[in-house]
């Protein structure tokens, strides 16, 4: 009698279990497989390839690229260094500033350089006076999850990658614009309060080689944030513990306003 | 006898040579483990984040959460956003915002998202080996232990025979996916609470000439994509349980036929490294065996490697066990 009482009830569930299951495995098949739209082109505003001489003339353009830092995550409006860094330079000069931000979250030393090689990008670096360029965080992040052991093999094995990557870059948007200024970024270490002094190394390591390669090109300059965010973390870094707040894109905004002053009252 | 009858045999047979049971026993234990360790993982998670951040108390999620989607909102809007992008960025905000309305930590855990996650750590290693200890002895073990020769005198075609432990084994294959869905569902319940099941998750991915597609992925609820989960699950179970059936055919001795399909599927994970450049191991049905990352959008895409053409393979070797197990048992001379 337990036998059939058994045989039945695993009947029932293996009848309702197998019905509900072929429905599901149908749902994921249709869901992750056939044809997807085609993504439309980008169109990228118009603007940037056709000014003529004389709005080239008295408009200053800048060009922030690379990581959400370039693209403004963290800060309270979302707009990062297209809203500060105007404020800072607009009674620095008296020409009209245009600010273009093509920044991407997550990005790292090899997208830049293939967002530069599709050519997209081509026609707005060309028109730009400065670029600022912010990249090397993520790839600096991925290192400072490992463990000590292998963290510094593979420290210089990923330095050399992006280092290879930038000076690419580099050459990329020289060939677009001989003579625009590329301010760099420094990378800083949002993680201080948790980091030993192998992590500090690292960084400092990273910002030096980055500094010394920025430095080589003669219309380059290397802006550091890491001496700026060491003792104010709490000031100046979002909740999400890693991007700059507010604050800290006002700070980083009026350092680089400092760095390219001089260049900004002659352009 | 009637086929019914027969798969009834071989179901009761299983479970009281006590098989079945052995099997709900190790995911009992292995899902209280997984629970346990998910829930000390978050612990130090948010500890970390708290220290990182440097509030004293409690950090404030729903502000981070809301300070998020400000920040997506902002990336939506930028031209220089592939299209692609868009439609998970979309879907992100979705789940925020699901989290901020609910008041859900979107660093915790439930039931819904733990019976999931499970699932795609076990679909490839650990389900396949329960249904090899369930199917491997299938035949042989009734060869190991001379019942086999009871079995043939009876006045019962062979193929009724076989048939009949097939599909004994089909249904034992979906009793073990309802029962890994309820213990983990009851064991992790009691860590994270019950709930869960309403919340968006991302899915939709699709592979396309070697890239992960992200166009047209939209959210579904977590009880549907849980589902879809333990679908797919169920399918890698049949394919590992026809495997081993034919190995249980083919072999005498049932360690040998353990030992024989445990070793394969271990030497696979291996052979997946070389899955994008040596053509052959995509035939595999060892490597083919993640098709929840299909779901999640995990994926290492790879040119020609799809959710459908790991089907078709799995699909293909499972059709192939079956016919040479038929083929064989209908033919061989038994002798014990």
């Amino acid at each position: 009698m337990l036998k059939k009482i058994m045989w039945y009830g695993i009947v029932v569930i293996a009848f309702i279990g197998f019905i509900t299951l072929s429905l599901g495995f149908y749902q994921a098949l249709t869901i992750s497989s056939g044809k997807a739209k085609t993504a439309s082109k980008i169109s990228l505003p118009n603007a940037n390839g056709s000014l003529s001489a004389s709005q080239k003339a008295n408009q200053l353009n800048i060009t922030i690229m690379g990581d959400s830092i370039a693209r403004g995550a963290g800060d309270i409006t979302g707009k990062g260094f297209t809203q500060y860094l105007p404020e800072d330079l607009k009674n620095k000069t008296s020409k009209d500033l245009s600010i273009e931000d093509v920044g991407i979250d997550g990005y790292r030393s090899v997208d830049i350089l293939s967002q530069l090689q599709s050519g997209k990008l081509d026609n707005l670096l060309k028109n730009s006076d400065f670029i600022l360029i912010s990249i090397g965080g993520n790839d600096i992040r991925t290192i400072q999850s490992q463990s000590e052991t292998n963290k510094d093999q593979s420290f210089k094995a990923l330095q050399d990658k992006y280092l290879s990557d930038l000076k690419a870059s580099i050459n990329i948007i020289r060939k677009s614009s001989q003579v625009a200024t590329i301010v760099f970024l420094g990378s800083y270490n949002p993680y201080l309060k948790t980091s030993s002094v192998e992590d500090t190394r690292i960084i400092n390591l990273w910002n030096s080689n980055t500094d010394q390669l920025i430095e080589s090109d003669p219309h380059a300059v290397f802006v550091p944030t890491y001496d700026l965010i060491k003792y104010n973390i709490d000031k100046y870094i979002a909740l999400d513990g890693l991007h700059p707040n507010t604050e800290g894109y006002k700070a980083i905004s009026s350092r680089i306003a400092e760095a390219i002053e001089g260049l900004v009252v002659s352009k | 006898m009637k086929l019914f009858n027969l798969v009834e045999n071989e179901i009761l047979k299983t479970i009281f040579k006590k098989r079945l049971l052995l099997i709900l026993g190790i995911l009992f234990v292995l899902i209280a483990l997984f629970s346990y360790g998910e829930k000390y993982t978050i612990q130090k998670n948010k500890d970390q984040l708290t220290k990182r951040i440097g509030v004293s108390a409690s950090y404030n999620w729903s502000k981070l959460s809301e300070q998020q989607i400000i920040s997506i909102k902002g990336r939506l809007d930028n031209p220089y956003i592939p299209d692609s992008e868009k439609a998970s960025l979309r879907v992100q905000i979705e789940q925020l915002q699901y989290d901020i309305d609910h008041g859900i930590n979107p660093v915790s855990s439930s039931a819904g998202k733990f019976s999931s996650s499970f699932m795609e750590q076990a679909i490839f290693m650990f389900i396949p080996l329960l249904i090899i200890m369930l199917a491997a002895d299938m035949m042989s073990g009734e060869a190991s232990t001379g019942t086999i020769k009871l079995l043939l005198t009876r006045n019962v075609p062979r193929w009724k025979i076989l048939v009949s432990k097939f599909l004994a084994l089909l249904i034992l294959e979906v009793i073990v996916l309802v029962f890994s869905i309820i213990l983990s569902t009851l064991v992790s319940g009691l860590f994270f609470g019950y709930g869960g099941w309403r919340e968006p998750v991302v899915a939709g991915f699709k592979v396309i000439g070697g890239k992960l597609d992200a166009s047209n992925v939209r959210s579904v609820p977590q009880w549907q994509y849980t589902l879809m989960v333990y679908a797919l699950a169920y399918f890698v179970a049949v394919v590992i349980g026809s495997i081993s059936f034919m190995v249980s055919v083919l072999v005498k001795s049932t360690s040998a036929s353990i030992g024989i399909m445990m070793s394969t599927l271990v030497g696979g994970t291996i052979l997946s490294f070389f899955i994008a450049d040596w053509k052959f191991t995509r035939y595999l049905f060892m490597v083919n065996l993640r098709l929840t990352d299909y779901l999640s959008g995990s994926v290492q895409p790879v040119a020609g490697i799809n959710i459908t053409f790991s089907v078709l393979v799995l699909s293909a070797w499972a059709v192939g066990a079956f016919i040479i197990s038929f083929v064989r048992f209908t033919t061989q001379d038994i002798l014990v």
